[in-house]
């Protein structure tokens, strides 16, 4: 199962995610390590995309994902694989890969999405 | 640091022109202003113009031609759509520190002229694959505020509806604002049942895409009442950025905003309290009522109520958007810092007929610009002025 790899500062611990190279909390010197996310979340907010970009399919939801790893990491991402009458803020979510759009090349992009944790929730996309 | 004062604005009406050319525009908004000046051209010893690059290379220095002027310098900002308040500030900074004694800045933007090559836009609002994290997910800029929305309602109660007053309230506006894109007034039916783009954002809850231009000068406050009887001085003027990183802790605001305000406030020495005209970043309903708070206009969490009880508009605690905010004036993004400049100081210049906000003494401007990683906004300005 692929996991996220973000960064962590040795000197204040603090996570990033899209991953920078230098701790946005100590300021510019201290360098960040790798550091392999645990693929769990719960759901701060969330929104349905209607009028969407070239190479995207209308209907998907974004979400704000607050990661267990760290409770100021926050990623924003798709959800999945859950029917929208089943979100709800709060809920507890999980990382799986998926295919979100295709590009002109004929390229299609993989992206880290979230799906419910609970398989009660979890209805399966095509 | 010297005292800074304007002592011309204009700009041209907002609104969809794919053949005016983005550098036309521009010089007749520079030709404006400094008619009202009652400065030449010539006097303009550097230009500041704010777009987002989506128009011309050395933009500053074509409109600049437009004018009859050349040889001096033009500083030509991207900030997103604080681009403009951007371009502002550095022309501030020019004259306060002595640098120069009378600059132009210039806000422009042609949207539209990229529709024909097949293109909705340029700049920030679509960017190529591999650019920005959030956008390759399909991160889109409604959906960032109906994210702010979506935790703001689960938060504090604020409703659909309270972000729907909003957009009523600017539209209302915007009917006696001759330069606004759209000057047409909606219910809160109308709103809540236009197009869903991003939910809760319906379509009249959005700004539209369109084209314009605005400009100001500038020069020091001595000379400023050499001028005229009415000259707009500058409290203050600040550029900030967001901390890259979103947060889950801590209240539901735009952390930028709140801190670029209150280094505002302290810088121009004022309150809140003492502001009587905002020209406020509306992109989207949803960024206005949050901005109530962070402005401090209102408590934390009360964004709602400020606007249920009509404090945001004539008759109430402060006026704001008096022109219609960029939901109806229009958001050419290049134009739109300036623009708002505009508005505010053709108020405490009493110019705004039907729409003027009586005795305005102190005005604000809230640009904001673009967003980034975590979601946090690249650019937020906030400019203060006292007439």
């Amino acid at each position: 199962m692929p996991h996220l790899l973000g960064r962590q500062c040795p000197a204040c611990g603090d996570i990033s995610f899209p991953p920078f190279r230098h701790c946005l909390r100590c300021g510019g010197e201290k360098e960040t390590v790798e550091k392999v996310l645990s693929n769990d979340g719960v759901l701060l907010s969330y929104a349905i995309a209607r009028q969407v970009m070239p190479g995207f399919i209308p209907g998907y939801t974004l979400a704000k994902v607050r990661m267990k790893d760290d409770p100021s990491l926050v990623l924003t991402a798709q959800l999945t694989d859950v029917k929208e009458s089943d979100v709800e803020i709060g809920m507890e979510l999980t990382m799986v890969p998926k295919i979100i759009k295709e590009l002109m090349t004929g390229d299609k992009v993989v992206s880290y999405c979230f799906r419910p944790k609970d398989p009660a929730r979890v209805t399966l996309t095509q | 640091m010297r005292e800074v004062a304007i002592i011309g604005a204009g700009m041209i009406q907002f609104g969809k022109f794919p053949d005016y050319p983005a550098a036309r525009m521009g010089g007749d908004a520079a030709e404006m202003a400094l008619k009202q000046a009652g400065v030449g051209p010539t006097r303009i010893e550097a230009t500041f113009c704010g777009n987002t690059g989506g128009n011309a290379p050395n933009i500053g220095q074509r409109i600049n031609g437009e004018i009859g002027v050349t040889g001096i310098p033009a500083f030509n900002h991207e900030n997103a759509c604080a681009s403009s308040s951007a371009a502002f500030r550095q022309g501030y900074l020019a004259v306060a520190t002595g640098m120069h004694d009378y600059v132009l800045v210039v806000g422009v933007e042609n949207m539209t002229c990229h529709i024909a090559s097949g293109r909705m836009s340029a700049g920030p609002l679509v960017l190529p694959h591999g650019a920005n994290l959030e956008a390759d997910n399909g991160m889109l800029m409604p959906a960032v505020f109906a994210l702010l929305g979506s935790q703001h309602m689960a938060e504090y109660g604020t409703t659909r509806e309270q972000f729907a007053r909003v957009a009523v309230k600017n539209h209302l506006h915007s009917v006696l604002n001759p330069y606004a894109q759209y000057q047409k007034a909606f219910t809160l039916e109308e709103v809540l049942n236009s197009r869903m783009v991003c939910d809760p954002l319906t379509l009249l809850q959005c700004c539209p895409i369109g084209d314009g231009a605005a400009a100001v000068v500038v020069t020091t406050a001595e000379n400023a009442r050499k001028h005229t009887t009415k000259p707009v001085y500058v409290g203050g003027s600040v550029l900030t950025s967001g901390k890259y990183k979103a947060s889950a802790e801590g209240p539901v605001q735009i952390e930028a905003c709140t801190r670029a305000a209150r280094e505002c406030y302290e810088i121009a020495g004022v309150g809140p309290q003492d502001v009587d005209v905002v020209e406020l970043h509306d992109c989207f309903s949803i960024h206005e009522l949050v901005a109530y708070e962070d402005l401090g206009l209102c408590p934390k969490g009360e964004g709602g109520r400020f606007v249920d009880e009509g404090l945001a508009g004539y008759g109430g605690k402060v006026v704001v958007n008096p022109s219609g905010g960029l939901l109806c004036k229009g958001h050419p993004i290049g134009a739109t810092g300036v623009a708002q400049l505009v508005e505010v100081v053709w108020q405490l210049q009493g110019q705004c007929g039907k729409r003027q906000v009586p005795n305005a003494k102190v005005g604000l401007t809230h640009n904001g610009g673009g967003f980034g990683p975590g979601n946090e906004p690249g650019a937020m300005s906030i400019t203060i002025v006292k007439a």
